[in-house]
């Protein structure tokens, strides 16, 4: 049989599988255990796998989804190269599409946060530290401090916090050329959680997202009343470096603030290419620091695995990303709200989680990787019913958040749900699946023995109710 | 039987014959379309999306049925009708998606006894609801505008 045809097989097991084996009623789960006897999968329901298996196959799709990231944010760094020397429309369309692409595989990553993963816990010369004291918050922080950064609104939806204009810095990084002469990684890192505030964020994904984007300020400029479905409307003035054409948004300063512009968007990618690089190396298949450990971590790193896919179900997602946005209808409480790119992060988290499940994942260039999922190691040791209501569970998140990735692509995207207000049904919808697959993720954490730590300890929202 | 207006005889009997290579196209025919789309071109994204939505229902219509590909048919129908909508053909973005709710209700039918896999089609099917719904809405309003300016006038 070619590969083709096993793929095809796979494909018509899976799918019979699911409409006779999706059932509430028992009975129907008995199909499921004939695939233990099967051969490698490719005649049965399910395929033997050891607890081992599950954890290697996990360690190394945590490694391509990393190495995905480094990959494309180093392309992304190189068409910011040839849009800085030439800052035409175009050059800055395709700058605007690396970030997106950059985030695609970064999304499916967070999933290795909350696990003491190396995301959490990697320094900066590639050792373990605690558990905190890794890149995340360089990496992918948010809100961030935009003022610290380059000029703003003074205030956004009435929100003026820490890092609005009037509470900034004299004069942002890139318009003091006085305290920061020069731009680069050192300079930047040094302004990171400026003034011990931790909202103070100055890179990262965000902060990219904010020199490509601008702030999302709606067509009349105001920051206030109803949103459209535009990101930010930085102009690509504002990277000209010809004499007498660089801006400021509408103001016409002088050219080295541009030059110092695309200065700062190349030291963040620098810090975000090192940071990555760090993390990736952590994970390199039996090289890694993290790896190799994780691998022989038996039930511990089983536990972790699910552990993590709860947290990041209950509390960052349904919580923090999106029952906190809907309550307060605050673009500063959106995730990617310069660039309104939210509803990509919200179906690649989901998908992350989605993937650790069935221990799949898609390369960016488009090679499919499967390994030993948790799925067949619950039909193995015989939770065959609850891995079908798990998967099904999962399989609900990613169609609710479809809806909300849909209407994003048809003109509605997050910030303009979120103005609809607390019961906004579209997201209602994802956080009630979420809450839905977080209580199969607890269960499936029993039936297979092991002990994690509280799923629901990292948002204090009321959510699911 | 089924017409197709976006891909040929030949298109389907490739994707027949081959629906998991045929998958992987709709999904980099979708890319393409979607940056067409955010670029506010939708007559230009229309073939693309009509040629992934075809390759798509042809693999769901083979009982080939997965979560990821509902989902992908779904979102597909949903971005198409409303390029329709956007450029005047109203008609066929509200056929379009009549047409696959009814396949995704027969779906729902069929998997009566399965309350997980219901749930994961009534998702589906109240997107496309909603969708009908804004388009008509849409339509409604671009007339009244219409009228309004024709009494200007």
């Amino acid at each position: 049989m070619n590969k083709s045809s096993i793929t095809l097989a796979l494909l018509l097991t899976f799918s019979l599988t699911a409409c006779v084996d999706d059932g509430d009623d028992g009975l129907q789960g008995v199909a499921g255990a004939d695939g233990v006897s099967g051969t490698n999968g490719t005649d049965g329901v399910s395929r033997f796998v050891t607890r081992t298996d599950v954890i290697t196959s996990n360690a190394n799709i945590a490694y391509a989804a990393y190495a995905d990231s480094l990959i494309s944010a180093k392309n992304m760094r190189d068409v910011f190269t040839t849009f800085i020397a030439t800052p035409s429309q175009a050059n800055f369309s395709s700058a605007k599409q690396a970030w997106l692409a950059a985030r695609e595989p970064y999304g499916q990553t967070e999933v290795y946060r909350f696990r003491e993963g190396p995301i959490d816990t990697v320094l900066a010369d590639g050792t373990l530290g605690e558990d905190g004291d890794g890149p995340e918050g360089r990496i992918n922080a948010w809100p961030l401090g935009e003022a610290i950064i380059d000029y703003v609104a003074v205030e956004v939806d009435g929100d003026s916090g820490p890092e609005s204009a009037a509470n900034a810095l004299s004069g942002n990084v890139i318009a003091n050329t006085a305290d920061y002469p020069n731009i680069n990684a050192t300079t930047i890192l040094s302004v990171i959680e400026f003034g011990e505030d931790e909202r103070n964020v100055t890179t990262g994904y965000h902060a990219v997202e904010f020199l490509l984007w601008g702030q999302d300020l709606n067509q009349d400029s105001s920051g206030s009343g109803d949103r459209d479905s535009s990101g930010g409307q930085r102009p690509v003035t504002d990277f000209a470096v010809t004499m007498g054409q660089c801006t400021s948004g509408e103001v016409a300063v002088t050219a080295d603030i541009c030059t110092r512009r695309g200065d700062y968007l190349l030291a963040a990618t620098d810090v975000l290419i090192a940071d990555l690089t760090t993390i990736v190396k952590a994970w390199e298949p039996n090289a890694g620091i993290h790896y190799t450990a994780f691998v022989a971590g038996g039930d511990e790193s089983l536990a972790k695995i699910l552990e993590a896919m709860g947290r990041l179900s209950y509390g960052e997602l349904a919580g923090e990303r999106i029952n906190i946005a809907l309550k307060t209808d605050s673009q500063e409480d959106e995730h990617s709200c310069f660039s309104d790119n939210t509803h990509r992060d919200l179906f690649l988290n989901a998908k992350g989680v989605q993937n650790t499940f069935n221990a799949n994942y898609t390369r960016i260039d488009g090679e499919q990787i499967e390994g030993a999922s948790i799925y067949d190691l619950m039909v193995i040791e015989g939770a065959h019913e609850l891995a079908n209501s798990l998967r099904a569970s999962l399989e609900a998140t990613m169609a609710a958040a479809a809806v909300i990735d849909t209407k994003a692509k048809t003109g509605t995207p997050f910030d303009i749900l979120i103005q609809e207000g607390i019961d906004q049904p579209n997201l209602v919808a994802v956080i009630n699946t979420l809450v839905t697959q977080t209580d199969y993720i607890e269960q499936a954490i029993v039936a297979l023995g092991i002990t994690a730590n509280d799923l629901r300890q990292d948002t204090d929202e009321d959510i699911g109710g | 039987m089924t017409q197709y207006k976006y891909i040929c005889l030949n298109h389907k009997l490739w994707v027949d014959a081959h629906p998991q290579e045929a998958f992987s196209s709709v999904q980099q025919i979708t890319k393409l379309a979607e940056h067409l789309l955010q670029e506010n071109q939708p007559s230009k994204a229309i073939p693309f999306l009509g040629s992934a939505f075809e390759i798509a229902e042809i693999i769901f219509d083979k009982r080939l049925e997965s979560p990821q590909l509902t989902t992908s048919l779904t979102s597909l129908a949903i971005m198409l009708a409303h390029a329709y909508a956007s450029t005047g053909q109203v008609d066929a973005a509200n056929a379009l998606l009549q047409h696959l709710d009814s396949k995704i209700k027969c779906a729902i039918n069929c998997a009566l006894r399965y309350a997980t896999k219901v749930v994961f089609f009534e998702h589906c099917s109240r997107a496309i609801t909603e969708a009908s719904g804004e388009i008509t809405l849409t339509a409604a309003m671009s007339a009244v505008n219409i009228n309004k300016s024709l009494h200007i006038h």
